[in-house]
C-alpha cells in the first residue's frame, strides 16, 4: 500500500460518495414521477427494462462497494472498516424506508388501486434514494 | 426466591428473545398461506380483518426488531440486553431485511413478465420477506452469540 | 492487513477464577458480550478492550493480538 493508493482511494471515496447523493435524488424524483401517468415516448418494454438495470446496477453498488475495475489496494482502502459500517448504517435506512413505504402503499392501496408497477417503482426507488444518500452522507462527513 | 442479578436476567431475557423472535419469524411466513387464500381486494368482513391481522403483526414484528423488546425492564437490564454484540446483529439484521426485499421486489419483477401480480400483493410479499428475513438473521446472530465454545 | 483478532480473554479469565457473569459484571457489560469475544465471534470497540484489560488487570496487547503466536502461552 503506497501513499499513492491512499490519495487515489480517498479521491475514489469522495467521488462515489458524490456520485450517490446525485444518483439518490435522480431516483427520488424518479421515484415521485413514476407514480400515475406513465405516458412517454419509450415502449414500455424500453422504460422497464432501464428501470431494471438502472436499479440492479445500484444495488450492486451498495452490496459491493462498486469500482471493481480498481487494483486491491485502493479497493481495500476504499472498503475499509469505517466504509463497512457506513454501507450497514445506510442499508438499515433503506430497510427502514423499505418498511414505512410498504405499509403507506398498502394502505393507499385500501383506497385506490396500485399497479405493481407504481408500488415496485415508488417502493424501490425511494428505498435505494434513502441508502445511497445515508451512505453518502456518512462517507461525506 | 432467591433473587437473580441483573445481569443473569438481560441473559435470560435475550437468549428468550432470540428465540422468540426465531419463532415468530417463521409463523409470520407459515401464516402468509392464509392471506393469499382469500381475494386480491378484501370485500368480506373476514378477508378485511385478515388484512388487519397480518398489518397489525407485521408493525408488533418491526417494533420489537427495532427495540429489542423489555421496555418494561428496568433501564439497566435493557442496557444488557442492547449490548455491543446486539446492536452489531441488528445492524447485520436490517442489511438482510434490505436485501430479502431487493431481492423479491427484483424476483417479483420478473415473474410479472410472466404472471400478473397486483401491487398490493407485491408489496405484502417484500414486507413479508424483509421483517421476516430480519428477523430470522437477528435470532440466528443472537442465539449463536450465546452459544457457548 | 491482518483481518483477525486473537484473544487470551477465556485463559486469563479462567486464570483469576472469574465465569463469564463475574468478569462482565466487573466490566459493566452483558454475559453474552464476553462470550462473543472470547469465542472470535465479536470483536470489541476499543472501549470494551480497555475496559477488559482494566478488569482483568493486564495490558490490553496482552489480551488482544493481530497475530496468534504474540498471544501463546
Amino acid at each position: 500500500m503506497t501513499a499513492s493508493d491512499i490519495k487515489k482511494a480517498e479521491q475514489v471515496s469522495r467521488a462515489r460518495s458524490l456520485i450517490m447523493a446525485v444518483m439518490a435524488v435522480v431516483l427520488l424524483i424518479q421515484g415521485a414521477l413514476g407514480f400515475g401517468d406513465e405516458a412517454t415516448s419509450m415502449t414500455p418494454m424500453l422504460r422497464h427494462g432501464l428501470w431494471g438495470l438502472t436499479i440492479l446496477f445500484w444495488l450492486i453498488i451498495l452490496a459491493t462497494g462498486g469500482w471493481l475495475r480498481l487494483r486491491p489496494s485502493v479497493r481495500s482502502l476504499i472498503n475499509d472498516e469505517m466504509s463497512l459500517v457506513n454501507r450497514s448504517k445506510a442499508l438499515q435506512a433503506g430497510f427502514w424506508t423499505a418498511m414505512v413505504l410498504a405499509l403507506a402503499i398498502y394502505f393507499g392501496s385500501m383506497g385506490w388501486e396500485v399497479s405493481l408497477r407504481e408500488g415496485l417503482r415508488i417502493l424501490v426507488d425511494l428505498t435505494i434514494a434513502a441508502a445511497l444518500l445515508r451512505y453518502a452522507w456518512l462517507e461525506l462527513r | 426466591m432467591p433473587q437473580i442479578s441483573d445481569i443473569e436476567l438481560a441473559d435470560r431475557l435475550s437468549r428468550r428473545r432470540a428465540r422468540m423472535l426465531s419463532a415468530l419469524a417463521i409463523l409470520f411466513l407459515a401464516g402468509q398461506a392464509i392471506y393469499f387464500s382469500g381475494p386480491d381486494v378484501p370485500t368480506r368482513n373476514v378477508d378485511q380483518l385478515k388484512v388487519s391481522a397480518w398489518l397489525v403483526w407485521a408493525i408488533v414484528l418491526l417494533v420489537l426488531l427495532g427495540t429489542g423488546g423489555g421496555l418494561m425492564r428496568t433501564g439497566k437490564v435493557r442496557a444488557l440486553m442492547e449490548d455491543e454484540p446486539t446492536s452489531a446483529n441488528r445492524l447485520r439484521a436490517y442489511s438482510f431485511g434490505f436485501w430479502s426485499a431487493s431481492g423479491t421486489a427484483v424476483g417479483l419483477y420478473i415473474v410479472s413478465m410472466f404472471e400478473p401480480v397486483s401491487g398490493r400483493e407485491a408489496i405484502h410479499l417484500i414486507l413479508t420477506a424483509a421483517v421476516a428475513g430480519a428477523l430470522l438473521m437477528f435470532g440466528m446472530l443472537e442465539r449463536r452469540a450465546h452459544r457457548d465454545g | 492487513m491482518a483481518e483477525r483478532l486473537y484473544n487470551r480473554l477465556l485463559a486469563i479469565r479462567s486464570e483469576r477464577g472469574l465465569t463469564q457473569a463475574g468478569l462482565a459484571e466487573l466490566v459493566g457489560v452483558s454475559r453474552k458480550t464476553i462470550n462473543t469475544v472470547e469465542n472470535g465471534i465479536f470483536i470489541p470497540s476499543t472501549l470494551l478492550a480497555l475496559k477488559l484489560a482494566r478488569a482483568l488487570g493486564r495490558p490490553v496487547e496482552e489480551l488482544f493480538s493481530l497475530e496468534p503466536d504474540q498471544i501463546g502461552d
